[in-house]
């Protein structure tokens, strides 16, 4: 499998970091001495700082892969919140629009994950339980302790199988890694 | 000012040219040969300054390690008011390969020689390059470091002195002592002499001492001066504060300043005693440490602004993000090296388009 020389995380806090880097390892996508690097919200509106540093970010990783041979990914996750996971991409969109930054396109290593209504309801259906998206659930005593839970999806991931009902959005999700995946094969 | 350094076979350094420009960023990740750069500068400086033994300056180890040859050889660049002089040093090893020895060493003038040694011989030139005396000398220590100062020899001596000007190192503020047996003519690497070296300029440069103290009444609070107070056969210099719980000016001694304020004290000298009759360099390693991230960019720019007026000449390593961005872009040297292999001068990124700064870029592994 070809692994990545390079990831950019942006998320919104430091549930997501331990999230997503759980899950990088789980699934390999780096070599032993390559990066990755996390810039996530310091406090405030998280929602808000992933939108507004999204287009930056963007920009860099079409530099980086313009001038460099790295293979580089961006991998940015928000929380849908009250909207919808189509919705919140689009607030993404139009940050772009806005500072006519073009918006990423489908052949581009950028994963946009975006769990609804938190990464908090992902983590409470990979613990066992069912749940609904528009319920609000309980934030991790640790953030770091999400292994476990990252570890499930990963064997689910492997198996092409969500344990059913799934939530919505992590279906989404998982076809989003897929299509990043297939980018690299 | 130095413009050019050549070095063939010192450490990772293999054939390689760097040009330098008055404020110079040398810019790469760790164990790229930025440091060595500076130390081979340091080197030449201390050799024909210091009149060290070869084997000091340049033992054997510096030779690359993946070289099977035993010479070395480097040219500093120096331009001074649209003249140029070249400084040449070859070193080999002697036939048992216990020491180091030069086998060539040459200065010239815009071309024309000024001191030549070769083959164990000395041939000294004048000013206007006619020949002056040969004689044969010792191949262990730099010949040209010995050469009196004479009225013919004004060009010689001019660059040996401006090599003298040269302070190169890094700043380790633990070692600053705020004892002084006798004034020092040079900071040495890591600023363990600043009152003994700040002694005589305070002495001699008043104008320059009160902009020393203004430069650090701006970045450390409360602070008023610096003065030495004799104590038996040797000063010891003291810091002034006013103000504070005690409403009355308080002292401390040198060493009892945090490391960030005898950082401070030692960098912002280095600019406040510059002149422009007699332009000097900083060559220093990480100048960054020990410093707060709100006091970085104040002395970047005072340097610069020193820099611009031709008053000094900086050139410095460091991984600093601050520095990154203030400097990066018009004064970094990229280099670069594979593993186990010689460093590379790269050209600089185009950061047009690139969306981040150079620092978040470097951050991310983007840039070097």
């Amino acid at each position: 499998m070809q692994r990545f020389t390079r990831i950019d995380i942006l998320c919104e806090d430091e549930q997501h970091e331990s999230f997503l880097r759980h899950f990088i390892k789980e699934a390999g996508l780096l070599g032993s001495h390559e990066q990755v690097y996390v810039e996530k919200s310091p406090r405030g509106d998280a929602a808000a700082y992933v939108r507004r540093h999204y287009p930056d970010r963007l920009k860099s990783l079409r530099w980086v892969l313009k001038t460099k041979t790295k293979q580089c990914l961006l991998v940015v996750m928000t929380d849908a919140d009250v909207l919808s996971v189509d919705e919140r991409r689009k607030t993404l969109d139009k940050e772009c629009d806005d500072i006519k930054v073009p918006p990423r396109v489908g052949d581009e290593p950028v994963a946009v994950f975006i769990p609804k209504r938190a990464v908090e309801t992902w983590l409470t259906y990979l613990g066992g339980q069912e749940v609904n998206e528009a319920a609000t659930y309980p934030d991790l005593d640790e953030p770091g302790s999400c292994g476990p839970q990252v570890k499930a999806l990963w064997q689910m991931c492997s198996r092409n199988q969500l344990r059913q009902p799934s939530p919505p959005s992590l279906e989404t999700a998982c076809a989003e890694y897929k299509r990043v995946r297939q980018l690299f094969k | 000012m130095l413009t050019r350094l050549y070095v063939d076979n010192y450490k990772c350094l293999v054939n390689l040219t760097v040009e330098f420009k008055p404020v110079s960023l040398l810019l790469g990740p760790n164990g790229s040969g930025k440091s060595s750069v500076l130390q081979v500068l340091a080197a030449v400086r201390d050799l024909l300054c210091d009149k060290d033994p070869v084997d000091l300056d340049f033992p054997a180890e510096t030779l690359c390690r993946w070289e099977t040859r035993t010479l070395q050889h480097f040219e500093v660049e120096i331009h001074r008011e649209g003249q140029r002089y070249v400084y040449t040093l070859e070193l080999d090893s002697e036939p048992k390969k216990k020491h180091r020895r030069i086998v060539l060493e040459e200065l010239t003038h815009n071309g024309g020689p000024l001191f030549r040694f070769s083959e164990g011989e000395v041939a000294l030139f004048r000013d206007d390059y006619s020949e002056g005396p040969r004689f044969f000398s010792d191949w262990t220590r730099s010949m040209l470091a010995t050469v009196p100062e004479r009225p013919e020899n004004t060009r010689l001596t001019w660059f040996r002195n401006y090599l003298s000007s040269w302070t190169c190192g890094s700043l380790i503020p633990a070692s600053m002592l705020s004892e002084v047996q006798q004034e020092e003519e040079v900071l040495n690497a890591v600023g363990g002499n600043f009152a003994s070296w700040y002694l005589g300029l305070k002495l001699a440069r008043f104008d320059a001492t009160e902009r020393h103290h203004n430069y650090l009444r701006q970045v450390i609070p409360g602070f008023k001066g610096f003065d030495f107070k004799p104590a038996g056969k040797r000063h010891i210099l003291y810091a002034s504060f006013t103000g504070g719980e005690a409403q009355r000016d308080q002292q401390y001694r040198f060493d009892e300043l945090s490391d960030g304020q005898r950082a401070l004290a030692v960098l912002y000298a280095l600019i406040a005693y510059s002149e422009q009759d007699n332009p000097q360099a900083v060559m220093l390693d990480e100048p960054d440490n020990y410093v707060a991230l709100s006091e970085l960019q104040p002395w970047l720019q005072e340097l610069t602004d020193a820099c611009e007026e031709l008053r000094l000449q900086a050139i410095m390593v460091s991984h600093h993000p601050e520095f990154y961005d203030y400097l990066g872009a018009e004064c970094g040297i990229w280099l670069a090296r594979e593993p186990g292999g010689p460093t590379r001068v790269m050209p600089p990124p185009d950061l047009k388009e690139a969306g981040l700064r150079l620092s978040e870029l470097a951050a991310r592994g983007w840039v070097p």
